[in-house]
Parts: C-alpha cells; sequence; structure tokens
C-alpha cells in the first residue's frame, strides 16, 4: 500500500524514545528476574536491543520506501496477510501491556476514588482520536514532548546524585546470571519499539539505517542510566516497590519541589499516549493492508474495542497481569516479529530475485 | 451576480405573470423602453422607499435617473452628473446621440461606464451607483457617485500597541485597500474583488504579494471563497470557517487583524489576506498557532525584551488554560505537591467552604464568564455597576459569607489576568480551561496530562493551507525560528524577508517536515 512520507527521521525516533521511555517508566518489579541486578538486566537488555534491531537495519539497508508488510505481499500475497495477521496481533499485544501499566501506574500513584476502569478507557479513546489525527501531529508532538521528558529525567538525576551510593549495587550484580540474561532479554521484548520500525517505514522520510543504530544505543543508554540510577540511590529497596522509578521521582527534591513526583509522572504519562496512539495508527495501517483501505475510522474502532476488552479483561487483577506479562507469548512475539520475519522477508526477496533472473537467463 | 440574476428572473416572471411564478422567463437586457426598465426595477425593490427614479426629458428625450436614497453624494450628482446631463442639447431628439454624448461627457470627478445587463446595472445601483436610463436605448450609464456615511478611520480597539500606528481598519474595504496601498507601493500587490453571500452580496478583497505568495494558496483561497455558500456575510469571522483547516480544533488557522501595518507586513511574507467589505477586520492565511504570542510591539522593541514579552504570554496562555484545572487536582488529589507552609493556608480556607473544590472553580468561573460577557455587551453607563457587583459583591462578600475560599479567587484572578494578555486565544483558553477543570477534578493531574496531550496532538495535525499550524516550533525550521519565540532583531531578520511557504514541513516545500 502506497503511503506518503510524511514525517522526518526525528519526529519518528522522538516518537519511538518516548515509548521506550514510558516502558522504563512503568517498569514493575515483578518483571523479568526479580532477584537479578537491574543494572545487568539493562546492559544485557541494551545488547539485546542491538543484536535483534540488526534484521530490521538490513531491511531498511536495502528499501526504505516499503514496509515490511508491503514487501512480504511482493514476495507472496499468502505470506503477506500472515505477516499483517502477526503484526496486528502484536500491536494488539504491545497496547494491551501500554493501557495496562497506565491502569497500574495510575491506580498506584494516584489516592484518588475514580474509577480506573474509566481512565483507561479514556487513555485509549484519547489515544484512537489522536492515531486518528495522523501520524504528522503524533510526530510533532512527540518533538515537542521531548524536552520536557528529558528535562523531568534531568531533574530527577540532578537531584538524587547526592543520594547516589555505589554500595548499593553490593551484591554484585551478576550474582544471578541466567536471571539477568533472561531479566534483560524480558525487557527488551516486553517494549517492541523496533518492531514499529519495519512497519511504518513509508511513513518516515529518508530514514537511513544509522538512525535505527543512534536509537538503539539511546535507548540501552537510557535504560542503563535509569537503572543504575535505581539501582545506586534506592538499593535493593527498589525491588521491593511495585514502580521503582516511580518511587525514583518521589524522594527526588530540590528547593521547594519536595514532592514534585506527581508532576513528573504526568510528564512521563504523556509518553503513554504517544506510544498508544502509535500503536493504535499501525494496527490501522497493518489492517488496511490485510482487508483494504476505508475512509472511516472502522479499523480503528476495531482497535479501540479490542484493546479496551484486552485490557480490561488482563489487568483485572495484579496477578493476572503479571502472568500475562510473564508468558512466553511476549518473549515469542518480539523474536518473531523482530528477527524471524525480516529475515524472511530478506530471504523470500532474495530467493524471488534469483528465481526472476533465472527465468531472464533461460 | 449570479444570485442578483435569478432574483431579476423571478421578478420578470413576477411582473408577467403576477399569479403564477411559473411563467416564461424574461430576458435580463435593458429593454429599449423606459417604462418597462423602470416597471422592472419597481417590481424589484417593491415598496422600498430609497428607491428613487427620477424621469426627466433630455433635448425632448424621456430619461431617468435611479438611485438609492443616502447611498450616494448629493452633490457630485448634482454637479457631475445631473446638471451635465441635463445640459445636453442637440437639434433633433435622437436617443442614441443622447446617450452617446451622455457617455462620451468628461466627468472628472466620478467614473462612468455603460452596461447593458440589467443584473449588473441593479448590482451597480445597490453599491451606491447612479443609473441612467435613456428611452430608446437598451444600455444604461453608470456613474460612480458613492457617498454613504461611514466610520472613519479609528485608533484600532482590540490590538492596541505602545508603539505601532494609530490606524485602524475602517468598515469600507476600499478604504482599507488605500490603508494597505499606503504601506506597501509595489506593482506586485495584488487586490481581487469576490463577492459572497446570496442575499448581502458582499464584497471580499483577496490581498497578496503576486512576488512572495504561494499561487496554490491563492487560487485555493479564492476557490473557498467562491465555493463559501452563505446567504449573508456579517463580518469576517462568518467567512473564517470557509479558509480554515477541515480538521476540528479549538484553535483557528485563520489569522485577525485589524491593523493595517500587521496586515501589510503579513503580505510581505507571502501570506494571502482577505478583506471583507463592512467589517473593520482583515483575515490572513496561513496563519501559524505562534503568532498568537506576537504583537507589533515586539517588532519595534529591543530583541531581549521581545523574548520576554512572548515568553511571558506562553506562560500566560499555560496559566489561562491549566492553573484552575492544576489548582483542582492538587488540592483535591495531589496536596504533597504544595510546599508545607502553603498548605495550611489553603487548607484551612478550603474547610471554611462548603463545596467541592471542582464545584467552587466551575460556580466561580462561570461567573467570571458571565460578568466578562456583560462588561463586553453591557452599555458603557452601566459599567461602574456591574465592576461594583463584581467585584464587592462576588467576590468579596462571597469570600466573607464562605462560600468560595479566598485562594480559588486568587486563581480566578490570575487566570482573568493571564487570559486579557493572550486575548487572540481568549475563546479557545475560556473553553478548554472549563474543560481541564472537570479534568481535574475527576482525575487530577493524570486527567488534565491525557486532556492536554490530545490537545497538543491536535494542534500538531493542524494545517493551515499545507503550513503545518506549529511550525517553525515542530517541524522545526532554523529560519524560521529567527522570529518564533525569539525575534533575531532587524539587522538579522531585516533584508531577508520569510516566505511562510517555505518553511519546514509546508506542503509547498516538498513537505520536508
Amino acid at each position: 500500500m502506497e503511503t506518503k512520507a510524511k514525517i522526518t527521521p526525528f519526529q519518528f525516533y522522538s516518537m519511538l524514545y518516548l515509548c521506550r521511555i514510558f516502558s522504563l517508566a512503568a517498569f514493575m518489579s515483578f518483571e523479568g528476574e526479580g532477584s537479578a541486578g537491574l543494572v545487568s538486566r539493562g546492559i544485557i537488555s541494551g545488547i539485546y536491543l542491538i543484536i535483534t534491531s540488526v534484521p530490521t537495519i538490513l531491511l531498511i539497508k536495502k528499501d526504505n520506501q516499503s514496509s515490511v508488510l508491503t514487501r512480504a505481499t511482493r514476495i507472496s500475497p499468502l505470506f503477506g496477510k500472515i505477516v499483517c495477521v502477526i503484526y496486528l496481533f502484536d500491536f494488539l499485544v504491545y497496547g494491551i501491556i501500554t493501557a495496562g501499566r497506565f491502569n497500574f501506574l495510575v491506580s498506584a500513584v494516584m489516592p484518588t476514588q475514580s474509577n480506573m476502569v474509566v481512565a483507561v478507557l479514556l487513555l485509549i479513546a484519547a489515544s484512537a482520536y489522536c492515531a486518528y489525527r495522523g501520524i504528522e501531529g503524533l510526530g510533532r508532538a512527540s518533538v515537542l514532548f521531548l524536552i520536557p521528558v528529558l528535562l523531568s529525567f534531568a531533574f530527577v538525576f540532578i537531584s538524587l546524585f547526592k543520594r547516589f551510593d555505589a554500595l548499593n549495587f553490593e551484591p554484585f550484580q551478576w550474582s544471578n546470571a541466567s536471571g539477568a540474561v533472561k531479566g534483560g532479554i524480558y525487557f527488551t521484548s516486553v517494549t517492541g519499539e523496533i518492531l514499529a520500525v519495519a512497519v511504518s517505514v513509508p511513513f518516515v522520510k529518508k530514514q537511513k539505517s544509522r538512525h535505527i543504530i543512534i536509537l538503539t544505543v539511546l535507548s540501552a543508554v537510557a535504560v542503563i542510566a535509569t537503572l543504575a540510577m535505581l539501582t545506586g540511590v534506592l538499593g535493593n529497596f527498589s525491588l521491593t516497590r511495585l514502580f521503582g522509578v516511580y518511587t525514583l521521582s518521589s524522594v527526588a527534591e530540590w528547593g521547594l519541589a519536595e514532592r514534585a513526583d506527581a508532576v513528573i509522572i504526568c510528564i512521563w504519562m504523556v509518553c503513554a499516549v504517544i506510544k498508544l496512539s502509535f500503536l493504535l495508527f499501525l494496527w490501522d495501517y497493518t489492517l488496511s493492508c490485510l482487508v483494504g483501505k476505508v475512509k472511516t475510522a472502522l479499523y480503528l474502532t476495531l482497535g479501540v474495542f479490542a484493546a479496551a476488552a484486552g485490557t480490561l479483561t488482563l489487568s483485572s487483577e495484579i496477578t493476572v497481569f503479571e502472568d500475562f506479562l510473564l508468558s512466553p507469548v511476549v518473549y515469542a512475539i518480539y523474536i518473531v516479529t523482530a528477527v524471524v520475519l525480516p529475515v524472511s522477508v530478506l530471504a523470500g526477496e532474495k530467493i524471488s530475485k534469483k528465481t526472476q533472473k533465472r527465468k531472464w537467463a533461460s | 451576480m449570479f444570485s442578483l440574476k435569478k432574483l431579476l428572473k423571478k421578478s420578470e416572471m413576477h411582473l408577467s405573470d403576477p399569479v403564477s411564478s411559473e411563467a416564461d422567463e424574461i430576458p435580463c437586457g435593458i429593454n429599449p423602453s423606459i417604462a418597462e426598465n423602470i416597471t422592472v426595477l419597481r417590481c424589484l425593490f417593491g415598496e422600498s422607499f430609497d428607491l428613487i427614479i427620477k424621469e426627466t426629458r433630455i433635448s425632448g428625450v424621456k430619461a431617468a435617473f435611479v438611485v438609492l436614497d443616502g447611498m450616494y453624494d448629493n452633490l457630485l450628482v448634482s454637479q457631475a452628473v445631473v446638471n451635465p446631463v441635463l445640459k445636453i442639447r442637440i437639434e433633433s431628439p435622437d436617443p442614441q446621440k443622447i446617450f452617446k454624448l451622455a457617455a462620451e461627457y468628461k466627468a472628472t470627478e466620478c467614473d462612468s461606464q455603460e452596461v447593458s445587463d440589467m443584473s449588473d446595472a441593479v448590482d451597480r445601483l445597490l453599491s451606491g451607483c447612479i443609473l441612467l436610463f435613456v428611452d430608446g436605448v437598451n444600455k444604461c450609464l453608470i456613474f460612480s457617485v458613492q457617498g454613504y456615511p461611514k466610520k472613519s478611520i479609528d485608533p484600532p480597539e482590540s490590538e492596541t500597541q505602545e508603539q505601532g500606528s494609530h490606524e485602524g481598519f475602517a468598515d469600507m474595504y476600499k478604504d482599507n485597500v488605500t490603508l494597505v496601498r499606503r504601506r506597501l507601493k509595489s506593482p506586485y500587490i495584488r487586490f481581487e474583488t469576490l463577492t459572497a453571500g446570496e442575499t448581502s452580496n458582499t464584497t471580499l478583497c483577496v490581498c497578496y504579494h503576486s512576488k512572495r505568495a504561494d499561487p496554490k494558496i491563492v487560487s485555493s483561497v479564492k476557490s473557498k471563497l467562491q465555493t463559501a455558500s452563505l446567504d449573508i456575510v456579517p463580518g469576517a469571522g462568518a467567512i473564517r470557517p470557509f479558509l480554515e483547516s477541515k480538521r476540528p480544533s479549538f484553535f483557528t488557522s485563520v489569522g485577525t487583524t485589524e491593523r493595517p501595518d500587521v496586515f501589510a507586513a503579513k503580505l510581505s511574507e507571502g501570506r494571502v489576506g482577505i478583506i471583507v467589505d463592512g467589517t473593520p477586520y482583515a483575515l490572513i492565511v496561513p496563519y501559524l498557532f505562534i503568532e498568537n504570542f506576537h504583537s507589533l510591539d515586539d517588532y519595534l522593541s529591543r530583541p531581549y525584551y521581545t523574548l520576554m514579552s512572548r515568553i511571558l504570554k506562553i506562560i500566560c496562555f499555560f496559566t489561562a488554560v491549566l492553573l484552575p484545572g492544576a489548582y483542582v487536582a492538587a488540592g483535591t488529589y495531589h496536596q504533597e505537591i504544595f510546599p508545607p507552609d502553603v498548605i495550611s493556608g489553603i487548607a484551612s480556607s478550603l474547610q471554611n467552604t462548603p463545596f467541592p473544590l471542582v464545584i467552587e472553580a466551575l460556580v466561580i468561573h462561570l461567573i467570571y464568564e458571565i460578568v466578562r460577557e456583560a462588561g463586553l455587551r453591557m452599555p458603557k453607563s452601566m459599567g461602574h455597576a456591574v465592576s461594583i457587583v463584581g467585584a464587592l459583591v462576588i467576590g468579596d462578600a462571597a469570600v466573607t459569607a464562605g462560600l468560595i475560599s479566598a485562594p480559588m479567587l486568587i486563581v480566578v484572578a490570575l487566570t482573568a489576568i493571564c487570559t486579557a494578555v493572550i486575548f487572540p486565544l481568549q475563546q479557545p483558553a475560556s473553553v478548554l480551561r472549563l474543560i481541564f477543570i472537570f479534568a481535574g477534578g475527576f482525575f487530577g493531574f493524570y486527567g488534565i496530562i491525557l486532556g492536554f496531550s490530545v490537545i497538543v496532538i491536535n494542534l500538531c495535525s493542524v494545517s493551515s493551507f499545507g503550513v503545518p499550524f506549529t511550525s517553525p516550533v515542530s517541524p522545526f525550521d532554523v529560519y524560521g525560528s529567527r522570529d518564533s519565540i525569539i525575534f533575531a532583531g532587524w539587522r538579522k531578520t531585516g533584508s531577508r524577508f520569510m516566505q511562510i511557504q517555505k518553511l519546514r514541513g509546508s506542503d509547498a516545500n516538498g513537505n520536508k517536515s
């Protein structure tokens, strides 16, 4: 499906970076292997992210105009449909994870009698509206939002720098190596911005593989720095809190701003809107590739209902959500969509090219 | 014009068959019989007292002057038209010759023109011209003798500036064109007229710099104006929706100004302006969101002061929109955000009020909006009474009676002052403020941030004639940013004029967003 390139790589990667930031801010202590060191998890997560982004880099290096869906359809219409379905499932799962995280984060940090179901539904509805307005709005807004988000992180880091203590890193972070590896892999799998890159290629102008490398490196740096700060300031206490990064923000103080955590968390919440909007936008695009374009917001409405139903079912209880997050589904969909599908598309393209050459030769 | 033709046809139908309106159509041309033409006009205007038809004879030939009362200059009519025409003397009463002589008469005081179409004649009559019919001639002579009471050129009321000109747009579009022409003495400044409104036939003047404005934008503006389906045009605001982005937004993507100097400056940036006859406001497209924080004084002050002034305006905008909602959210759910010394004062004042904070905020803001509306609409003589009622009765007495907390009153006062600073955004700010009070009251800061995100994304997705509304901030444009929040000064911007369509992200610039 042909689309007009609309946003710059900077806008696009700002958006992906905000998506990553939300995953980081709403990171829950039960995710991954709790006993393993956070920093080691962060490092492994970064390495895993860089490794798994290689197929996407190769994909874009070869063609930075067509999405993985279009390319798969070119190889074989049936293969294209299968790829679309997998990506649809993928976006839905990540959408549910995002809305679920929002649900628990808001209910954990906001002492309110307000109905959290309504809050989640509002988030999904607001995100659907933003997705409906198109990727241009999301891209431009991401650049605007990136500034306060980075400033909020800078505020937390600078204000907590004095409390940073290397002793908190004891016992040695690598004490549970297998747990750290599993936790690191999980940490990358549960985010999933890299898979969005392959699908959203046609919406980004002059995208180059170096942009992905910069994104993955910066994401890894952000994750490692935040987790290092979390461990250095809170030590093992961070593992006892459901939202460690939120706890970090609540202890940050500077002058009169003794309890600015509500404001900081709010700034980070913007990332949830961006992430869910982006996922719904991609859902809409993927469904258009699968079924055909419609002028109404039918696909988005379907996405809203699917995401709302999934979120309300899976995040009704924290234990249910925990089971869902720690299930192999998250690992599997990441590896399939970040590695298997791009590699299959690359291989398929190579094979079809060879077949064509043979045809011409004969 | 088109509607007028239809009207004429209808009237002619009525003339030929007063009972049935489905009679055969009569051509719109001017009849050689003066009596027929007068009947058509009388039928068209009905019992209107202002239609003046003076039948006379010129060298023995029947003739008639037709004019609308109050629309013409008495002196000009008598000195430049009636007296000289009536003085025409020829030996044989030849209508064609009389008409030719009248047409060839070199009127220095007014323009004259021949028309052979009745609808054109009526159109000009409605504009204040005088028509001359000569019996036996199927044409009509039109003299431009307009002279009606009009508003003088007064200082602008809503865009008062410290250092700028004291001339504001007047009601008559021709006066406004002159005001702009005086400021842009360039042959490339184009003024093209169109009409809008089936009944009002209001003249719209499309203005642009032919060398700098994007032809696509100019043609798009003209086409949108031509296809605007309106019966009457009560003001420039009626035209605005037809020029706005189709994507709904709280913020308008059409600029408004009553200052000819601002209008001229915008034209020189390649924008297209629309002057609406009868309105002392002109419209400007494309328009950027950041321009809501600009004023003429910014360009006439030192750049560092301009920077401070613009930052203040941006802070005022956020304060006007978010402060009441944030106060409600903080007071209801996030009390920890207040410094310990402040919270005790707020808590004690809140303790004495019977209503929840959100209700208190909504009520006091609605009262403020009522007082503001009253101030805007009421006769000036009642101003003092409303001020006393607003300030003393609602303000002081409500706090003393314990109905409203004092901090809430401070919040409202601050919000009101901040709204006055960002006058172009006053309307969206008033509505958004109430929305954020609701959001903050029911979902705390999270509700506010959710609403805020949606509004920002909405804002970012709007384009004004292909130019991103949030440009040059996002997409960031280095060249355009010299006059966004900062103003780089005349030394840097003076010689290199900006062209709006060349901003990053605009369609004319290859959508280089």
